[in-house]
């Protein structure tokens, strides 16, 4: 027996609802492409032919963060508003909560940028393009992260898990292709690391190498909440069955 | 070679999402709106059931309002039913006491027990099944009779008091049970109708509980309440699930979610699924129900 149903049936009957909906779905659309515009500025300042310093781009950086938070705010008064009028049940629930989820990650994507741009800043005794094969590292990085977290906010627009589910597998996941790499970056810090470097070198570039850490965790968690919104199954903290 | 994995990060993906499921993958979103049975687990292991309803078809005239629909009500559980209006959730309700049995045209098939007993057998006299399985309707419906008397009334029509002590005792202890007693203990003699419409229906239910019964049905018992006299009836409901089955009907998904520990939603005479409130209203198996308790209905 096939029931048959109205054709329009993705629309609420409360078009206005819908409005609300993909409001919200933009504002974390923005978000997202503010904190990936975060990561470029850091890429930026490696390509700079002027010569490295991070100390250009930090007040950029830390303004931009100040926009994000703001934005996260946003979002969450969009959250409150239509828990408050709309009593959401179902896919529309658990978007709503997801989104409340990730943008809380892009605000923290945000802080592990500023921190990794004020650890790279502020050093009168060393420049990490000082050395080529650290600032080699932190750039395969940075691109790396910009591209995943660019395919997570897609995934979030499409309601891909699909997707989500493989850049947790594959990419994100400890021991996937992004802690691998930052393992790289540690080692060439380590070997590097003799009587011509100093304390605050070491110090600093594991500052960084930590926030990017972060960073993937970030993406990890943005990617869960992708899964939980399309599917309904929560699978944070379950490592074993990933 | 692009193709293949696809396809493999496909199964792939399909086998770790099976492997964390806490769903029963026996259900699939496959169905879409073609409805090829009840979705999530409408049948209860065995013992835990107090009404088994099985293959129940439902006519009125020609006209089929329930297909085929089995499911099982748990004893000490509250069952809310949904559905969009003409679905036959208000149909199947009044089966469940054969209160459909008083419109002429209307013929039931399958079958349907409380504690393991036809309520439909040759045998069965409705008058006492009634009190076993007792109702509550949309209106409050007081006697045009004292408090009192409204109570008591179903008592001494079955035989179960004797004496005015024992009438005394059960009004009193069904008042208390309906959470009404403090309210009206001192004009227990005024009229049931000059009571507010909260407390009507609260007098109601102390009526159906008056007689002892097993299974409480409510057919949208607050949709003529304020948000206060609605809250005190959910809370009544949650107190008499300690004692009895209740099954409500309600068109609010809120109240649903709220009173409920499992629902079922109706669709067309079809029972389209049955969960756990809380799986049904956060990620419901059937794209029907989703459809539904979203608000995505033209």
């Amino acid at each position: 027996m096939v029931i048959m149903m109205n054709d329009n049936n993705n629309e609420h009957t409360f078009k206005r609802y819908d409005k609300e909906l993909t409001k919200l779905k933009t504002q974390i659309s923005k978000m997202g492409q503010h904190v990936t515009q975060q990561i470029s500025l850091m890429l930026d300042e490696l390509h700079s032919e002027s010569g490295i310093s991070f100390d250009n781009v930090l007040d950029e950086v830390i303004d931009n963060d100040v926009a994000i938070n703001g934005m996260e705010v946003k979002v969450g008064k969009t959250v409150l508003k239509l828990l408050a009028k709309r009593a959401p049940m179902g896919k529309d629930l658990r978007f709503i909560i997801s989104s409340s989820r990730i943008v809380t990650e892009l605000e923290r994507i945000g802080d592990e940028i500023v921190s990794m741009a004020k650890s790279l800043a502020n050093n009168k005794e060393w420049n990490i393009s000082d050395d080529a094969a650290i600032s080699n590292d932190l750039e395969s990085l940075l691109v790396m992260a910009k591209q995943l977290l660019d395919r997570a906010l897609i995934a979030v627009q499409n309601d891909d898990d699909e997707t989500a589910l493989i850049i947790i597998q594959e990419h994100v996941k400890k021991g996937g292709a992004f802690h691998k790499m930052a393992n790289e970056m540690t080692n060439s810090v380590k070997s590097n690391y003799d009587t011509n470097n100093s304390v605050e070198q070491g110090f600093n570039t594991a500052l960084v190498i930590n926030a990017l850490i972060r960073v993937s965790d970030h993406i990890e968690n943005i990617c869960e909440h992708v899964i939980f919104l399309v599917s309904g199954k929560d699978i944070r903290h379950k490592e074993d069955n990933i | 070679m692009v193709m293949q994995n696809v396809v493999n990060e496909t199964n792939a993906f399909s086998k770790v999402m099976d492997s964390i499921s806490d769903v029963d993958t026996t259900d699939d979103m496959q169905q879409h709106y073609n409805f090829e049975g009840t979705v999530g687990k409408p049948l209860l292991a065995t013992g835990k059931s107090r009404m088994t309803c099985r293959n129940v078809d439902i006519f009125y005239g020609d006209k089929k309002a329930i297909n085929n629909v089995s499911i099982d009500i748990g004893k000490n559980e509250v069952l809310s039913m949904i559905g969009p209006s003409g679905c036959g959730k208000s149909t199947f309700l009044r089966s469940l006491n054969r209160m459909n049995d008083t419109i002429d045209i209307c013929r039931m098939e399958g079958s349907i027990e409380l504690d393991k007993e036809n309520i439909y057998g040759k045998d069965i006299d409705v008058v006492p099944l009634r009190a076993q399985v007792g109702m509550v309707f949309q209106k409050p419906n007081p006697f045009p009779k004292s408090i009192y008397e409204n109570v008591a009334y179903g008592p001494k029509i079955h035989g179960l008091v004797t004496s005015k002590i024992d009438t005394d005792e059960i009004v009193e202890l069904s008042l208390k049970r309906a959470g009404l007693w403090n309210e009206v203990k001192d004009r227990i003699d005024a009229p049931g109708t000059g009571l507010s419409g909260g407390q009507q229906q609260r007098l109601c239910i102390a009526r159906a509980i008056a007689v002892s019964p097993e299974v409480i049905l409510m057919d949208e018992p607050c949709s003529a309440l304020d948000p206060i006299a609605t809250a005190k009836v959910e809370e009544l409901i949650d107190e008499l699930r300690k004692d009895y089955t209740i099954v409500i009907v309600t068109h609010s998904m809120q109240q649903a979610a709220r009173v409920s520990q499992r629902t079922a939603y109706f669709h067309m005479g079809n029972l389209i699924e049955v969960g756990k409130t809380d799986k049904v209203f956060t990620a419901p198996i059937h794209q029907l129900t989703e459809d539904y308790i979203t608000g995505r209905f033209g």
